[in-house]
């Protein structure tokens, strides 16, 4: 009975901790929201709107040559890799339609929603932390400064519009990646393959393409900061968060992407 | 020191992580009191000035605390967190290391403040201004450099960054955790006087801020170490044992015959240096409010004994101080 009862008890400390868990984060995202609704209203709103734009500077600019490098690479891959496939059925016209689905609708926001979490996700978490454990966040919260309206909103706003550019810019590229194999393999003209892809893009693909780079822009920023600041006292605390806060970003990633594909193409 | 008080402690116990910190402490802090709060290493001083500022905490510890503790009349552990934040406008901390923002430079992290609370109504210009003023009077111009972060600073210049941060919108609370502790003891005294005389002065400021600037700047310091401080406070009293007991002023610490405060007595730091008289140390006048004035080119103290037009080989001492 004793054997049992040991691992029971574990069990339910574990669902306590992870509902508690779930809660704080909760209440983090009802702040960080509130914060964001407030960002323009309240006095501090030059000091936080600097942030901001240091948050599009790293999160955006910086990240572009390499979102640049592996938008064209994503973009010729797609199509090297079906255009045998369309050529064998004749089926040249439905390159557009390839593209929007792959390239537009799911691989646009998953990829650079990766990007995102592994260059400024990770960054975000540490800093937090590291901002935690040494007394910066006291000491902001010491000078009156709310510390949602000044470190968290705009990290949130920073990360969304920078998504948001960001999986415009993705897929622009790997259009033209897409081109450059189109062009030499079929001969096919901009003007065709242009056509071919406005045929297939509807408003509905760039509405959800560009809601779910919000969406993440969103839920990274929160993760992140809401693990980072979780640190207490240690250094070595900081690696540890920083994983959290990427494993939980990336999994509400792919599960999100998942439901509103399912939702919006399939239902 | 008989002026309204301002800071009231009412029976409070604090405990942080299962550890009693405070146990039913009573302070009464008056309007442009210098109080020095003397303790051993750990017995939770820092947690009296974190109460204070609304924050008994630190990080995400669990944290438990009965009592009271009044702020200008308001019970700062019961007041919204928007209306604290308010609060805090009007008190001036540097915590121990001084909590400087890393990712900012020397004069960004002066600035952040004004830059937060008053950027709205205060130029660039301005907060620039004040910033080089601050700087000016405690001659560490050279820290002002654009790309200076704190990274590249001693303890005892990040303490005088962190100073001038907490003064730069003119608090009437000035809250400062061990400021010499690890500081040589000529460099220790210099700084001393910068937490305990110091409140500088702008030629404008925006309404908001003038309304407190007005009032007489109340300084609550703690310390390990009593003698340093023996010449500045007004008061003195010792945390042990989770109690805030009053020692009373310079003389009664002398003639106490408490052991805890012998010990922190003898943990003298007073050693003479080059360029600090020790005997003209020995004849400073006790701490007065804000008894620093300004000469032609820095801030000198009204008991200093160098005169203005006897500078020349001591002139530099009586700036140092």
């Amino acid at each position: 009975m004793t054997a049992l009862i040991g691992p029971i008890q574990g069990l339910g400390a574990q669902v306590c901790e992870a509902f508690t868990n779930a809660w704080s984060l909760l209440m983090f995202s009802v702040d960080s929201v509130a914060a964001v609704a407030r960002f323009f209203s309240r006095q501090g709103f030059w000091a936080a709107f600097r942030v901001s734009l240091q948050q599009v500077h790293f999160t955006g600019l910086e990240a572009l040559p390499f979102l640049s490098l592996l938008s064209l690479l994503i973009g010729f891959t797609v199509i090297v890799q079906s255009l045998p496939q369309l050529q064998g059925m004749g089926a040249h016209g439905l390159i557009g339609k390839i593209l929007v689905i792959s390239i537009v609708r799911e691989l646009g926001p998953i990829v650079t929603a990766m990007i995102v979490i592994t260059r400024s996700g990770t960054a975000m978490a540490a800093e937090m932390a590291t901002n935690r454990i040494s007394g910066q966040v006291e000491a902001l919260e010491a000078m009156g400064i709310d510390v949602f309206h000044y470190l968290i909103a705009p990290r949130v706003i920073g990360s969304m519009v920078s998504l948001f550019c960001m999986v415009i810019y993705f897929d622009v590229i790997a259009l033209v990646g897409g081109f450059l194999v189109a062009s030499t393999q079929l001969t096919m003209p901009w003007i065709l393959y242009s056509d071919y892809i406005l045929e297939s893009l509807q408003p509905l693909d760039l509405y959800i393409s560009l809601s779910k780079s919000i969406l993440f822009g969103f839920v990274i920023t929160l993760f992140s900061c809401y693990h980072g600041l979780r640190a207490k006292r240690a250094p070595y605390e900081v690696p540890m968060v920083a994983r959290s806060g990427v494993i939980q970003a990336m999994f509400f990633v792919f599960v999100s992407s998942a439901v509103i594909s399912a939702v919006f193409y399939w239902i | 020191m008989s002026g309204k008080p301002v800071i009231v402690f009412d029976k409070v116990s604090l405990y942080v992580e299962g550890r009693r910190f405070l146990d039913r402490a009573d302070l009464v802090v008056s309007e442009g009191e210098s109080l020095v709060v003397a303790g051993a290493g750990g017995c939770g001083k820092s947690f009296v000035l974190r109460l204070i500022l609304g924050l008994p905490g630190m990080g995400r510890a669990s944290v438990r605390v009965e009592g009271d503790v009044v702020v200008d009349g308001h019970s700062i552990l019961a007041e919204p967190l928007p209306a604290l934040q308010r609060r805090r406008r009007n008190m001036g901390s540097v915590m121990s290391g001084g909590g400087l923002i890393e990712n900012m430079d020397v004069r960004k992290n002066i600035a952040l403040p004004l830059n937060y609370h008053y950027g709205n109504v205060m130029s660039t210009a301005e907060i620039e201004a004040r910033c080089d003023a601050i700087l000016g009077d405690m001659e560490l111009e050279e820290l002002a450099l654009p790309g200076r972060r704190p990274v590249s600073l001693n303890r005892m210049e990040r303490i005088y960054v962190a100073l001038a941060r907490a003064l730069v919108n003119q608090p009437n609370i000035l809250l400062i955790d061990e400021p010499t502790t690890g500081v040589s003891a000529a460099a220790g005294e210099r700084l001393a006087r910068f937490c305990f005389y110091y409140r500088p002065e702008f030629p404008s400021a925006p309404a908001a801020m003038e309304e407190m600037s007005g009032r007489p700047m109340t300084r609550i310091i703690t310390t390990v170490e009593l003698e340093p401080y023996l010449d500045f406070g007004h008061r003195f009293a010792l945390l042990a044992n989770g109690k805030i007991e009053e020692i009373g002023d310079r003389e009664a610490v002398l003639g106490s015959a408490d052991p805890n405060v012998r010990e922190l007595l003898s943990r003298s730091r007073k050693v003479a240096s080059p360029g600090v008289d020790d005997a003209d140390s020995a004849e400073l006048p006790p701490g007065g409010g804000s008894c620093w004035r300004r000469s032609d080119s820095h801030w000198c103290h009204q008991g200093d004994r160098v005169k203005e037009g006897e500078e020349g080989a001591s002139g530099r001492t009586a700036q140092a101080r």
